[in-house]
């Protein structure tokens, strides 16, 4: 639940009265062209900048709180360009994941698991270092790293920057199965406004700062004008 | 992408070492177990082998050690770099020093002191140095190797430094149980403080707490996404990092029973440096190494050109690097992993043509 969020960096104002809310179990997908402030809104989300305005998570409110405290009430971030942790195993960097998990050791194995079945080849991979691993299966360790924490609302920065389209739409489809078995809210900020809004629930889509439509995705998908407007033609 | 980022920073050589390929966990273990066996075999032996003085420098170099370890987890596996650690080996020094000529304090109660106070200098110090990252934390580090040598000369502390004429110590004698000569007694005192150093750091570095400094070393920002406290932690390591070259340079301290502001100069914190670099980044046996590179390399390099001893050392130096890009560490472990395939394949082979 958002409403009234402004965000800036120093002296320069990024983002301006946003306002929507993210229900469990739900995706919400947030479009724009470059420099929208679409990382900024999820940075702010996740306590890495400060903001304005109020936002709460699950009735807290979560303004001033830092970014590893957040991690730990169940907001995970799945930062831009992935981040993994290039110099670690594909194990260990699962393993980080759950370290603010408040699962027992054998609970935590479930879960590590549970990430393999969602994603097998991570099982084949799992003493590979992650910097060795192909751009999809950083994405898909990446998610699976943000999964064993056990969270409440994911918040995904274009996963599927820099990937083939096939690994996207296979990413994109075990999204979707994990959003409905963990009850997990999800944030989803892309450019790829097609796909985004296929799986969505719900969009915003952002321009300077400010949301410019709102709504069930079916509703702008179906929007022409919108689409031209921000997405230009020939994207679709 | 990441592969190429990591070639740029050198860091390949840990890369292509690192439990990546063909590196099983279970040879891991039996390298460990190898490992730890001969050195406790030559920890032994050496005794035995060794005079007097030799016995004392390579005590020395296990003092080194001490401190390698504890710069090695804040640099090797958090990313911090510090050019200033000879700042807290003095600190230590000093704060044995003081204890055993001045409070009469036995030794072991000197060395713990040495490290609970350089502990606290370490944290304090690390509060400010957690808004500076990458030159500006190595400037910053760079400020306290230079201002504290000046320091301990100034007047005003003299009552406690001795200013330059430094603090001159009685040699340390065995008890009378212990039937070993003064220099075996302290090369026993080394080996048991390296000894409980490579435990703690090994245990530090391998488990939680090493994954999440390894974590802040690669990515900040996603370490904090998954929970972990980065303020906090590089402000312990850094802690942490200053307790071990306390007690580095307690034990240095009472080797040479003296203490003087010039023992402790910017050299020496780069040579501390050089040493983990050179025994391996991230590699707790790297110390060890990286302590007897620091103490023997120079009187190698002089006793091979007396007029160019430096020339020689960075050719040495520079060598090293091409050689061994993870490290002596590095090289020692691709080396074992060598000669175990070798006993291996030629198992194998004299199998086969039974």
């Amino acid at each position: 639940m958002v409403s009234g969020l402004y965000a800036s960096y120093g002296p320069i104002q990024v983002l301006r009265d946003i306002n929507f809310a993210v229900g469990e179990g739900k995706m919400l997908c947030v479009l724009g062209a470059n420099g929208a402030g679409k990382t900024t809104l999820l940075r702010a989300l996740s306590g890495m900048i400060p903001f304005q305005g109020s936002v709460t998570f699950r009735g807290q409110p979560i303004k001033g709180v830092p970014t590893h405290r957040l991690a730990r009430m169940g907001i995970v971030h799945v930062p831009e360009l992935r981040g993994t942790f290039a110099e670690l195993s594909v194990e260990e960097n699962l393993r980080l994941g759950a370290l603010c998990s408040t699962a027992n050791q054998r609970e935590k194995l479930e879960d590590r698991d549970r990430v393999f079945s969602y994603f097998p080849r991570l099982q084949e991979r799992s003493r590979q270092q992650a910097g060795s691993l192909s751009g999809g299966e950083q994405q898909m360790l990446a998610i699976g790293r943000a999964l064993v924490s056990r969270p409440k609302l994911m918040l995904m920065d274009e996963p599927s920057f820099g990937l083939a389209p096939q690994i996207v739409t296979e990413i994109y489809k075990i999204l979707t199965v994990l959003k409905d078995d963990h009850q997990l809210g999800v944030i989803l900020v892309e450019q790829h406004a097609a796909l985004a809004l296929e799986l969505a629930d719900d969009a915003v889509v952002i321009a300077s700062g400010q949301i410019v439509v709102s709504g069930p995705s079916r509703e702008i998908k179906a929007d022409s004008r919108i689409q031209e407007s921000y997405f230009g033609a020939e994207n679709y | 992408m990441d592969l190429a980022r990591q070639c740029d920073q050198g860091k390949v050589g840990i890369l292509l070492n690192r439990r990546s390929q063909g590196y099983d966990a279970g040879f891991e273990q039996l390298g460990n177990i190898g490992g730890t066996v001969i050195l406790l075999l030559a920890a032994t032996c050496l005794p035995f082998v060794l005079k007097g003085y030799q016995l004392f420098q390579v005590s020395l170099a296990l003092s080194y050690a001490v401190t390698l370890l504890g710069l090695n987890l804040l640099t090797g596996w958090t990313g911090q770099i510090s050019i200033g650690h000879g700042a807290f080996v003095a600190v230590g020094a000093y704060v044995a020093a003081f204890a055993v000529a001045k409070l009469g304090s036995p030794y072991v109660v000197a060395i713990l002191l040495a490290i609970v106070i350089c502990f606290a200098v370490g944290l304090a110090f690390g509060i400010p140095a957690l808004r500076f990252e990458g030159h500006h934390l190595a400037l910053m580090t760079f400020v306290l190797a230079i201002f504290l040598p000046q320091l301990l000369k100034a007047e005003r502390f003299v009552p406690l430094t001795g200013g330059v004429n430094g603090i001159t110590l009685k040699k340390p004698l065995p008890p009378e149980w212990l039937p070993v000569n003064s220099d075996l007694f302290l090369y026993m005192i080394s080996c048991s403080i390296l000894a409980v150093g490579f435990f703690l750091a090994w245990n530090l570095g391998r488990g939680r707490i090493g994954r999440a400094l390894l974590a802040i070393r690669e990515h900040p920002t996603a370490a904090a996404a998954m929970g972990v406290n980065v303020a906090f932690f590089k402000i312990m390591v850094f802690g942490i990092s200053a307790a071990f070259a306390g007690a580095g340079g307690a034990l240095g301290a009472l080797l040479v029973q003296y203490v003087s502001p010039d023992s402790f100069t910017l050299f020496l914190s780069i040579s501390l440096l050089v040493g983990i670099v050179v025994g391996g980044l991230g590699s707790v046996s790297g110390a060890l190494f990286g302590g007897f590179f620091i103490l023997f390399v120079p009187s190698i390099a002089e006793n091979v050109s007396k007029a160019m001893p430096w020339t020689v050392y960075g050719a040495f130096l520079i060598a090293l690097m091409f050689l061994a890009p993870d490290g002596i560490a590095g090289l020692v472990g691709r080396l074992g992993h060598w000669i175990v395939e070798q006993v291996v394949s030629r198992n194998s082979r004299s199998r086969g043509t039974e």
